[in-house]
């Protein structure tokens, strides 16, 4: 049943949005960050690509392999395992593995297979979030820059849509953050299915589906163990996004389950005010509306020593 | 030996000299208490002027309660009143919610303003106006939800309370820690209609009452210094009934946010600010309640709901969903049991409409050592 419901949610996210009424369109991004949600995903893509019938998922798929771990040796491991995995889902398809540091590449590039592309800007990469002195700010920019990574290597294979392993908790934690750093009015863009851009598609199949859910889903069907420890694990400082994590832990703790499920709800029916004015995006977040940065965009910026963000907005 | 330094000096524009005493929350800015005490109050009348708050020989009611808030906001409009001309008539405005041992002592301090600061004062009464205090309430339902009824009355009280004395707006002393714990606990409760007017610094434009909210963004923090600095005589005891728990975490986690990341508090206003509800979405309408003639979304308006119930004993009447909706759900999934399964036990399938009862423990086993 569980199995069956996870399918179903990806069939539902891309029936009710139309992301695939146009049949010249069909190729997408499939984003594996190593994470069980990741493992799932790729799992129910392979699964949806196998149905014969009028339950096929009609995509031509690309899976992305993104790393931010920073270690050579680290990613050699990443490589080696990436290799196994390719044997048990979407064995026909392209994968690419790159790292987060492909931000940095200022115009389009050819990807390689087999290995970890962009691993060379790394430590430019690391200069620029490290010039950022307030932890919350670094932590927004990091994520802003790896949908630009995202938007980056989109551009480069010419495909215009990108499935994201977002699920529900991650979601739901984002949408508070966002609400804390000033941009309620962008937040139905950032969690719910759809994040629709200039040239560019974010697609969240995963956003109802819980990392619990997925947990026992990935447990009992054996999916456990093509997850990869993809990400870079930092010494947690206290920040927004930390007090938002155990904010909400404390309210599950305390029996209050649809926290989550109610802040999603929330923000997809809520929009920004000035929406109807239909002006251009921030050059860096690409969800509110500015000139050239949006208010937290100008923050992060001021809170960034040198120029570091400026060569991502020109 | 390494000399001991002092304090540094007052950041005021001013060109102060005096050596800074106070941190302002708001920005950081360090100055001393006059130049903190002038610089919040310029930044109150900027909130004024900016939103034209009011109008030349309007009558203001002050929500007072006799706390930081209410305290800060009377003496401060009394000053800019008397200070920029703004030609206001103010009056403070009391609730007596009948809660011995808190409200009464706190109405003294109201008293002590009214004498002070040389404002008529009027108190209304919960008994006077629904025949219940809120200890008889407490009495009857327990310290539970007590704070759905606090809130609701006092509301509606304030209400009648100026079109009583003929105020034609209503000022309470929101300030910024306010609002965002607002915007979050909207946000927590699905409830996108308040979500959407919640941060608008004047509310109710729609009837015959509007409310402001002058110190919206001021920080708490702020409001504490100023009533220090100013030896304003506030009543700061918590309410002798149990917190409302559910704000008590959003209260925690905003207190957090501004000790790590203090911009968070006006970003929560700023968001709240840009927030408008999508059109495909329905909202309720607003009516007049057929028994008060108060304005509301329903027949009857919530505090006439509260009434009814108290004097018929059903207090769960406008707290909670009744019992029988509930029961009326049950039974309906229940009905839809074998539908909602898959059915199939083949693979190993362990919900509810599996066929297999062994295998529904098997797997129920499976996820239990799990531990999740």
């Amino acid at each position: 049943m569980l199995h069956s419901n996870g399918q179903k949610q990806i069939q539902i996210s891309a029936q009710q949005e139309k992301i695939y009424k146009d049949a010249d369109a069909r190729e997408t991004l499939i984003v594996y960050d190593g994470t069980p949600s990741g493992a799932f995903l790729l799992s129910q893509i392979d699964d949806a690509l196998k149905q014969i019938t009028y339950k096929r998922l009609m995509v031509k798929p690309t899976v992305l392999v993104m790393v931010s771990v920073t270690d050579p040796m680290e990613i050699q491991l990443v490589l080696d395992r990436v290799k196994e995995i390719k044997s048990v889902f979407l064995e026909s398809v392209n994968w690419i593995t790159a790292h987060i540091a492909c931000c940095m590449y200022t115009e389009s590039k050819v990807f390689l297979e087999d290995v970890c592309n962009g691993a060379e800007l790394i430590p430019e990469y690391n200069d620029v979030i490290s010039s950022c002195s307030i932890p919350t700010y670094q932590k927004e920019l990091e994520r802003v820059l790896k949908e630009k990574c995202l938007q980056m290597i989109a551009n480069s294979l010419s495909i215009s849509k990108c499935m994201v392993p977002d699920d529900a908790d991650d979601l739901g934690r984002l949408a508070i953050d966002q609400l804390c750093l000033g941009r309620g009015g962008s937040l139905s863009a950032l969690v719910t299915v759809l994040d629709k851009r200039d040239d560019f598609m974010l697609i969240r199949p995963l956003c109802d589906v819980s990392k619990k859910e997925i947990s026992i889903y990935n447990h009992l069907c054996g999916i456990d163990e093509h997850c990869i420890p993809i990400a870079q694990t930092k010494i947690e400082t206290k920040s927004v996004q930390s007090l938002t994590d155990s904010f909400i832990r404390t309210l599950e703790n305390e029996k209050f389950y649809s926290t989550i499920n109610t802040v999603l709800s929330t923000a997809s029916k809520i929009h920004n005010t000035n929406s109807s004015k239909e002006g251009s995006r921030c050059l860096l977040c690409f969800v509110e509306t500015a000139d050239t940065l949006c208010k937290t965009c100008l923050a992060i910026q001021r809170a960034c020593t040198g120029d570091k963000i400026g060569r991502f907005v020109r | 030996m390494e000399k001991r330094r002092g304090p540094p000096p007052c950041q005021s524009k001013e060109g102060c000299s005096n050596p800074a005493k106070i941190r302002k929350a708001k920005d950081g800015a360090q100055l001393c208490g006059p130049c903190f005490s002038r610089n919040f109050e310029d930044d109150v009348h900027e909130t004024i002027t900016n939103n034209s708050l009011f109008k030349r020989g309007e009558r203001v009611a002050i929500g007072a309660s006799g706390g930081k808030d209410s305290t800060v906001l009377a003496y401060v409009m009394k000053t800019l009143n008397d200070r920029h001309d703004y030609g206001l008539d103010l009056q403070l405005l009391s609730i007596d919610e009948g809660i011995k041992g808190y409200r009464d002592d706190s109405l003294l301090a109201v008293e002590k303003n009214r004498v002070e600061y040389g404002l008529p004062l009027t108190i209304l009464s919960y008994r006077d106006l629904y025949g219940w205090t809120m200890d008889d309430i407490v009495a009857k339902i327990g310290k539970k939800n007590n704070c759905t009824f606090c809130g609701v009355f006092r509301r509606q009280a304030l209400d009648r309370g100026a079109f009583k004395i003929g105020a034609t707006k209503l000022v309470t002393g929101h300030n910024a820690d306010d609002m965002a714990e607002t915007v979050l606990m909207n946000v927590l409760r699905g409830d996108i209609a308040r979500l959407e007017r919640c941060t608008n610094i004047v509310t109710g434009e729609e009837g015959d009452l509007p409310r402001a909210k002058p110190l919206k963004y001021c920080f708490e923090r702020d409001i504490v210094m100023y009533a220090r600095t100013n030896q304003l005589e506030y009543f700061y005891t918590e309410c002798i009934y149990a917190p409302n728990a559910y704000r008590g975490y959003a209260r925690k986690y905003v207190r957090d946010l501004e000790k790590v990341h203090p911009s968070a508090i006006l970003d929560l206003i700023r968001s709240g600010e840009k927030v408008s509800v999508k059109k495909e979405v329905e909202m309720p309408t607003l009516k007049i309640c057929e028994r008060c003639g108060y304005m509301t979304s329903q027949k009857m308006c919530k505090a006439c709901l509260l009434i009814e119930g108290l004097n018929t004993g059903n207090t769960d009447l406008g707290v909670r969903k009744t019992k029988k909706s509930k029961k009326v759900t049950v039974e309906a999934e229940g009905s839809n049991k074998e539908e909602n399964g898959c059915g199939s036990s083949k693979g190993g399938c362990g919900c509810s409409a599996a066929a297999d009862e062994t295998e529904n423990e098997e797997t129920r086993k499976r996820l239990k050592d799990l531990q999740f």
